[in-house]
């Protein structure tokens, strides 16, 4: 009895083990995909249980690109379905009765512009949201996880070219932007 | 004078993806080149800035991750983020002699115990939710007794749909809706009035299977709280127990 139930207890805990300690990293990432703490948050849990879930698919090879994927898929789904919703607002909106003023999702401004708007966010922020994902998850994957080129390849589904060259153009946009005018003229700008 | 190494491969250096005989290579020419020297620096001062500014991990997510992987399944290792939540030293002990007891008793003992944790953290979420609500001049965003008005307004700001009703003329009459956070998540809340009491009914998604309601007190509310048809639903009020178990008898009914 007592065997049976270790046996059966031994992939999540194994999971648990070495899945946690990758917390930070899957926050990082769904932060900067989605750009807001409770879809971040809600995107994590999510990431977690479907891991845990596709454990049994996992064969060993380096944990982190193998969980990140699984975040990155979340958070685009998610991102779609941020895009679908505000849609579902602006129809029921139409719904509603007429007089009665709701706020609309899609009028309302995002976190990060009533951050920018109260001066909480710095202006690299400001920058890193208005990147396309997908210059802003390699950015991210390379520059605050550290992962290799390969490993963004494989959390990312793309050749490494692509990844090299996403990476060079997110870089070139923030530095642009960061480093000024002076960083924009001349042959030296990167 | 302009320097031909390419961007890309300045990067592929920056970021050790080099072949080794080429990454000394590289080093020499830059230690030579003024302009690959200062685009080196940029790098290395992007990198420097986005560290500094890379979010933080919110406070309680990873309680709230190994809750739901407890909840999701047969994780039964102590969630280490939920003992870290006491923070005086002596009850980090004691959680650590829950860590020898757990292990010894097995892990389902722990399991009901970190059950027991979270049941207590929803119930106070579920008062603080309500005590707030109460605080403001309205308890509602959204103030309507017509359900079909109620609902929609949720669509698009919850991720599911909760059960809009009104049990007016039983007595609980649907004052309106509104958002909330409780257990870590947004969750739906729809505000009823008996007489003069408020009555929240706060709902968000679970997994776990249908349970009739329970009934139980906290710092002087009722609450009642049941799971039906996935979703999770507390209701708090004021108002006595009779009527509490009145309203869960209506609003848990499918």
């Amino acid at each position: 009895m007592v065997e049976s139930c270790q046996k059966h207890m031994d992939r999540p805990d194994e999971f648990q083990r070495i899945a946690m300690p990758q917390l930070q990293a899957a926050y990082g990432l769904a932060y900067t995909l989605l750009r807001s703490r409770p879809e971040a948050e809600d995107a994590v849990q999510d990431s977690y249980l479907r891991a845990l879930r596709a454990f049994h698919q996992f064969r060993g090879e380096a944990f982190k690109p193998w969980f990140l994927t699984i975040v990155r898929h979340v958070c685009y789904r998610r991102l779609q379905q941020l895009k679908r919703g505000h849609n579902v607002i602006s129809l029921n909106e139409a719904l509603v009765d007429e007089g009665q003023v709701f706020d609309v999702a899609s009028d309302a401004p995002t976190p990060e512009e009533v951050l920018v708007q109260a001066g909480e966010v710095s202006e690299l922020q400001r920058i890193l949201a208005a990147l396309p994902p997908a210059l802003r998850e390699v950015l991210h994957l390379r520059e605050i996880e550290e992962l290799s080129y390969q490993q963004i390849a494989t959390a990312t589904g793309v050749p490494i070219g692509t990844v090299m060259s996403r990476l060079s153009r997110a870089r070139v946009q923030v530095l642009q932007i960061v480093a000024g005018p002076k960083g924009m003229d001349g042959k030296n700008a990167l | 004078m302009p320097c031909d190494v390419q961007r890309e491969k300045l990067a592929a250096y920056f970021d050790g993806e080099l072949a080794g005989a080429e990454q000394a290579t590289m080093a020499r020419h830059i230690a030579g080149c003024t302009s690959c020297t200062q685009a080196l620096r940029q790098l290395q001062a992007l990198q420097a800035r986005l560290k500094k500014e890379a979010s933080a991990l919110p406070e309680g997510l990873a309680a709230r991750v190994e809750l739901a992987l407890v909840d999701a399944g047969e994780v039964q290792v102590v969630p280490a983020a939920i003992a870290s939540r006491w923070r005086m030293p002596q009850l980090a002990g004691l959680a650590a002699s829950y860590v020898v007891v757990a292990l010894v008793a097995g892990g389902l003992g722990y399991s009901l115990m970190a059950r027991q944790q979270v049941a207590d953290a929803v119930s106070h979420d579920v008062v603080a939710a309500h005590v707030r609500a109460l605080m403001q001049e309205a308890p509602y965003q959204v103030a309507s007794s017509d359900q079909h008005t109620v609902k929609p307004w949720f669509a698009g700001r919850a991720e599911f749909s909760p059960q809009v009703r009104d049990f007016g003329p039983q007595g609980f009459a649907l004052a309106g809706g509104r958002l909330d956070y409780v257990a870590g998540q947004r969750v739906a809340a729809l505000v009823y009035r008996h007489d003069k009491h408020v009555i929240d009914l706060l709902m968000w998604p679970t997994a776990k299977p249908d349970a009739g309601p329970q009934f139980s007190m906290r710092e002087g509310f009722h609450l009642a709280s049941w799971i039906s048809g996935g979703l999770e639903a507390q209701a708090i009020s004021d108002m006595g127990a009779d009527e509490m178990k009145a309203f869960a008898g209506l609003a848990s009914a499918p």
